[in-house]
C-alpha cells in the first residue's frame, strides 16, 4: 500500500495543474495582505458595524497577523474546495481517459488497494495545500502584522481572544480543515470512481459544493430545519467554532475555552461518516466496475 | 433711656442681619456662591494631582461584546489629559468617557446650579449641574452628585455631543484624600448592532440565538477597578500621543 | 527466468515480495504443466449483447497464441477478462495453472501485457514510466537496468523525454517495454503492430518470436491483421460475433483452407470454353483478358492445371492468393459464397 501511496503522489506531483491549487493561494492570500496592509482600516470600520459610535477602537492594534489569518481563512472558504476539486475528480477518471487504469488494473494489487491508495493521495495532496495556505496566512501575517489580541465578528456581536488564547485554536482549526476538505476530496473521488473524463468529476464536485454552501447559507425555515443539518457544506464551517469562546455570567470571555464543542464534535463526526460513505461507495462500485477505457 | 433705645436698635439690626443673610443663603444666588464654593473645593482636592500611572482592571458588560478582563494602564497629566493603554492586547474604551473625567468636567468654564439633593449608594449628596460656557467642549450638560462632607464626587451624569450621555458612578477607597477612585463604573446607552452582511458566513452550531438581535436602549457598562496609583510620576508627553 | 532480483520494494509490502517470490516458484512448478492458458465457456454479455459466448481455448506453454477477428468479434474484451478488467458473465479462466479468480494476485505478477492503445503517463518521460511501472510490478531494478529495458525496444535515445513527445511507434515500443519489465511468463499483446512502420513492425515481430521460441515465453497476439498473426503464430483462434469460428494450428487452417488463384493463360476464349463445359465453372470468380481467378482447395490446383493443359491450354502463370486472408474473411464476412469450415 505504501508504494502505491508513493506512486500516486509521485503522479499528482508531477502534473502541472497540480500546482495551479498552490499557485493561486498564493496569489490571493498576499493580494489580501496588501490589501489589508494598505487600507485594513476600512475594512475593520465595516466589521465593527457601527460599534465605532459607541466604543474607541484602536484600529492599528486590532489589524494583527491572527485577525488576518481569519479573514485570509474565511475568504477562501469557497476556494479551497474547488482547488481539491481539481485533483481529487482526476485521480480514477483522469487515468481512465489517459488509458492507464487498464494498465495498473492489470497489476497484482487490488483494485480496494488502488482506490485507498487513489483517495489517500488526494487526503495528502489537500493537506499539503492547507498547510501551504495555513503558513501563508497565518505565519507571514504574524510577520507583517505582528500579533495582537484577535476580535471576530459574528452576527450577534464582536468577540475578543487573547493573545496567548489564540494558536491552539489556529491549529486545532486546521485540522478541522483537514477533515472538512478531506470531505470534498472523498465527494472529488466518488465522482471520478463514475467517469471516464476528469472533467465531469470536477465539474460536479465543485457545482455541488457550491449548490449546497449556498442552500446552507439562506436563511429560509424550511431548509433550516430539514435540509441544512444534513448537508456536510454546513458542517465543513465548525472549524470556526474554535474561535468562539463561553462567557462568564458577567459576559467576559472564558480563557482557553470553546462555546460549543459538542457541537464542532458532531459537525466532525458527520463529516467523517460523509467521507466514509463516499469513499466507501466509490470503491464499491469501482470493484463491481468493468474497465473499458 | 437713651442707651436702652440704642440697644434695641443694635438688636434689632442683628436680627435684620441674620435674617438678611438666612434670606439670602436661601435665596439662588446664595445657594449658587454656595455650589461654586463646593465645586472650588472639589476642583482644589482634584489639582492635589498633578498627574498619575494607575494599575486597573477593565470589565466588559456589554450584550454584543464578549470580551476578556484586562489589565490595563491609565495615565494622566493636569489639566485633562488621560490616556488607558493595555500594554498586552486590545481593550475597548466607550468613546467620551476619557473626555469627561473629572478633571476634564471641572477645569473648564461653566456654570454651576445648585440641583437638589439626592441619594447615591445610601449616601445624601449634593446635585450640582454644570453647563458649559464654551461652545467648544465637547459635552452638553453634566451633573455631579458630591458628598459635602468627603467632598467627593459620587456620580457623573454627562451628555455629550456626540456620544451619548455616560454615567459614572465612582467608589473611593484609600485613595480617597486625593480624590482618585478605587472602581469607575461607566455606564452608557448601546447602539444597534449588526454585522454588514457579506463579511461572513457564522458557524450555525444549531442552537437557536437571537442572529440580528437589535439594541436598541439598551444599556451597557464598563468597569475600571483601580488596583495601585503613582501619584505625581512624571508622564512624558508620548504616552498621550496618538 | 532472469537476472532481475525481485524483491518487494519496501518494508510493508514484504508481503508481495513473499507472494513473489512465492508465486515463482508455484509457478516454476506448474509451468512443468503444458497448459499456460486455459478457458472454458467464457461469456461476457453487456445487456442484450454478448460480446463473448461461450468461448473455450488453451495456450501451451512456450507457444505464440493468436487471437485473430475482426473489431468487434470479441478479441479485446477477452483479453481483459484474462486480465480481470472485466468480469465474465459466465465461464472460467485458468492462468498459469490457478484460478484467476483465486489467485488474481500471484497470477498477475507473471502477466505483462499490452492491451489496445499504447497509453503511458504521457506528462512523465520514457524513464520515470517504466520506472513506475517496474514498481508496481514488484520489480527494484536499479538505472542501468531499466535503460537496458529502454533500449531493448530502441529507445535509449529518448528515456528522459516526456512521452508527449513520442511517436506512436515510440510509444508501442515503450508499452511493450512496459509489459515485459518484470520477466513475465505469460506475455498478451493487444494489436501490438499498431502504428508501426514496416521496419518497427518487423522489429516487433522478430521480439514476438524470440520471446516464444528462445526465451521460451507464452505470447498471446490479438490482431485483426492476418498476415502478422500468420507470421509470428503458432496456432490462431478465429473470433466472430464473440465465439469461436475456428482454431487450430497455421498450417492445418492452410491446408483445408480455400485457396485464390491467378492463372494466366495464353489462349482465353479456349481456355474460358473448357471452363463453361466442365465442373471449374462453380470456381470461377473472375475472367479479366488472359487472367482466370479461381477459388478452390489447395489439392485441387494440381487437377484444374492438368485439366486446361490436356484440352492445348498454354499457361503462361500461376499464382495464388493469400488464401488465409480470404479464408478468414470468408468466415467473418457474412453473405459470401465460400461456405465455412466446420470444425
Amino acid at each position: 500500500m505504501w508504494t502505491l501511496l508513493k506512486i500516486e503522489l509521485f503522479k499528482i506531483f508531477r502534473r502541472p495543474r497540480t500546482y495551479i491549487g498552490f499557485g493561486a493561494i498564493t496569489i490571493i492570500i498576499l493580494i489580501i495582505q496588501v490589501g489589508l496592509k494598505f487600507d485594513g482600516e476600512s475594512y475593520l470600520e465595516l466589521m465593527m458595524g457601527g460599534i465605532n459610535d459607541t466604543f474607541d477602537i484602536p484600529y492599528h492594534l486590532i489589524l494583527n497577523g491572527y485577525l488576518v489569518a481569519f479573514i485570509i481563512l474565511n475568504t477562501l472558504l469557497i476556494h479551497l474546495p474547488l482547488l481539491v476539486a481539481l485533483v481529487a475528480g482526476d485521480v480514477v477518471a483522469g487515468e481512465a481517459n489517459m488509458g492507464t487504469l487498464r494498465l495498473i488494473m492489470a497489476k497484482p494489487f487490488s483494485r480496494t488497494q488502488w482506490m485507498v491508495a487513489k483517495f489517500m493521495s488526494s487526503v495528502i495532496y489537500t493537506i499539503l495545500l492547507l498547510t501551504w495556505m495555513a503558513i501563508l496566512a497565518l505565519l507571514v501575517s504574524i510577520a507583517i502584522f505582528g500579533t495582537n489580541d484577535m476580535l471576530i465578528a459574528r452576527s450577534s456581536g464582536i468577540e475578543q481572544l487573547q493573545k496567548a488564547d489564540i494558536l491552539w485554536r489556529y491549529l486545532s482549526a486546521f485540522g478541522f480543515a483537514a477533515v472538512a476538505l478531506s470531505t470534498v476530496a472523498a465527494l472529488g473521488f466518488f465522482m471520478s470512481v463514475l467517469a471516464e473524463n476528469s472533467i465531469g468529476p470536477i465539474v460536479s464536485t465543485i457545482s455541488i459544493v457550491i449548490v449546497l454552501t449556498i442552500l446552507s447559507e439562506m436563511k429560509i425555515p424550511i431548509y433550516d430545519q430539514h435540509v441544512k443539518p444534513f448537508l456536510f457544506t454546513s458542517h465543513m464551517l465548525a472549524w470556526k467554532g474554535f474561535f468562539y469562546s463561553k462567557a462568564d455570567a458577567n459576559g467576559m470571555v472564558i480563557r482557553g475555552s470553546i462555546e460549543n464543542i459538542s457541537s464542532i464534535i458532531k459537525s466532525l463526526l458527520i463529516l467523517l461518516v460523509y467521507i466514509t460513505g463516499f469513499v466507501t461507495a466509490g470503491i464499491y462500485i469501482f470493484r463491481k466496475k468493468d474497465i473499458l477505457t | 433711656m437713651a442707651d436702652l433705645a440704642t440697644n434695641k436698635k443694635c438688636m434689632f439690626f442683628r436680627r435684620m442681619l441674620v435674617l438678611n443673610l438666612i434670606l439670602f443663603a436661601l435665596t439662588p444666588a446664595g445657594r449658587a456662591q454656595d455650589v461654586n464654593l463646593i465645586v472650588q473645593k472639589i476642583r482644589m482636592k482634584l489639582d492635589q494631582v498633578r498627574s498619575y500611572e494607575a494599575s486597573a482592571m477593565i470589565k466588559t458588560n456589554v450584550s454584543f461584546l464578549k470580551v476578556p478582563e484586562s489589565k490595563v494602564k491609565v495615565y494622566f497629566r493636569q489639566p485633562d489629559k488621560i490616556r488607558i493603554k493595555n500594554e498586552t492586547g486590545i481593550s475597548l474604551i466607550p468613546k467620551g468617557a476619557l473626555v469627561i473625567s473629572l478633571n476634564g468636567l471641572l477645569h473648564g468654564e461653566f456654570a454651576a446650579i445648585d440641583a437638589g439633593k439626592d441619594t447615591v449608594r445610601g449616601i445624601q449628596t449634593r446635585v450640582i449641574k454644570l453647563i458649559p460656557s464654551d461652545d467648544k467642549t465637547p459635552w452638553v450638560i453634566a451633573s455631579i452628585y458630591v458628598d459635602e462632607r468627603l467632598m467627593l464626587i459620587m456620580k457623573t451624569k454627562t451628555t455629550t455631543k456626540e456620544s451619548g450621555t455616560y454615567e459614572i458612578s465612582l467608589k473611593y477607597g484609600k485613595y480617597a484624600s486625593w480624590a482618585l477612585p478605587d472602581q469607575i463604573i461607566c455606564s452608557f446607552n448601546t447602539r444597534d448592532y449588526k454585522l454588514p452582511k457579506g463579511i461572513t458566513f457564522d458557524y450555525d452550531d444549531g442552537t437557536r440565538k437571537q442572529v440580528e438581535k437589535t439594541i436598541r436602549d439598551e444599556k451597557g457598562t464598563v468597569e475600571i477597578l483601580y488596583t495601585s496609583y503613582e501619584i505625581n510620576k512624571i508622564i512624558p508627553d508620548q504616552v498621550f500621543d496618538n | 527466468m532472469g537476472d532481475n532480483s525481485r524483491f518487494s520494494p519496501f518494508p510493508q509490502p514484504y508481503r508481495l515480495g513473499l507472494v513473489m517470490i512465492y508465486s515463482r516458484r508455484i509457478v516454476s512448478v506448474l509451468l512443468q504443466m503444458p497448459s499456460v492458458v486455459q478457458v472454458k465457456e467464457l461469456s461476457k454479455h453487456f445487456g442484450p449483447i454478448r460480446a463473448v459466448d461461450n468461448l473455450s481455448f488453451s495456450v501451451d506453454k512456450g507457444e505464440i497464441y493468436g487471437f485473430l477477428g475482426q473489431n468487434g468479434a470479441g478479441k479485446s474484451t477477452t483479453i481483459r477478462m484474462l486480465l480481470t478488467l472485466v468480469k465474465p458473465s459466465g465461464g472460467q479462466i485458468e492462468l498459469l495453472g490457478m484460478d484467476l479468480h483465486k489467485h488474481r494476485r500471484k497470477i498477475l505478477s507473471e502477466v505483462g501485457a499490452v492491451i489496445e492503445r499504447p497509453d503511458t503517463y504521457n506528462y512523465l518521460s520514457g524513464f520515470e514510466n517504466i520506472s513506475l511501472f517496474a514498481k508496481i510490478s514488484g520489480m527494484r531494478l536499479n538505472r542501468k537496468q531499466l535503460m537496458d529495458k529502454l533500449a531493448s525496444v530502441g529507445l535509449e535515445d529518448r528515456e528522459y523525454d516526456i512521452v508527449k513527445t513520442y511517436s506512436q511507434g515510440m510509444k508501442q515500443r515503450l508499452a511493450i517495454a512496459i509489459a515485459m519489465v518484470h520477466d513475465p511468463h505469460l506475455i498478451i499483446l493487444d494489436e501490438p503492430t499498431n502504428g508501426l512502420d514496416p521496419q518497427g513492425i518487423a522489429e516487433i515481430r522478430k521480439l514476438i518470436i524470440s520471446l516464444g521460441r528462445e526465451q521460451g515465453k507464452t505470447v498471446l497476439i490479438s490482431s485483426h491483421l492476418l498476415s502478422e498473426i500468420e507470421l509470428v503464430a503458432d496456432r490462431i483462434l478465429i473470433l466472430d460475433k464473440g465465439k469461436k469460428i475456428r482454431e487450430g494450428h497455421v498450417r492445418d487452417l492452410l491446408d483445408p483452407a480455400k485457396m485464390v488463384l491467378n492463372l494466366k493463360t495464353q489462349n482465353p476464349e479456349l481456355t474460358m470454353n473448357i471452363i463453361r463445359e466442365s465442373h471449374w465453372l462453380a470456381n470461377l470468380q473472375k475472367q479479366i483478358d488472359h487472367q482466370f481467378i479461381f477459388e478452390l482447395k489447395r489439392d485441387q490446383i494440381p487437377l484444374l492445371v492438368s485439366d486446361l493443359v490436356k484440352q492445348g491450354v498454354g499457361i503462361l502463370e500461376i499464382q495464388p492468393r493469400y488464401s488465409l486472408e480470404d479464408y478468414f474473411l470468408s468466415l467473418t464476412t457474412p453473405g459470401r459464397d465460400v461456405d465455412p469450415f466446420e470444425n
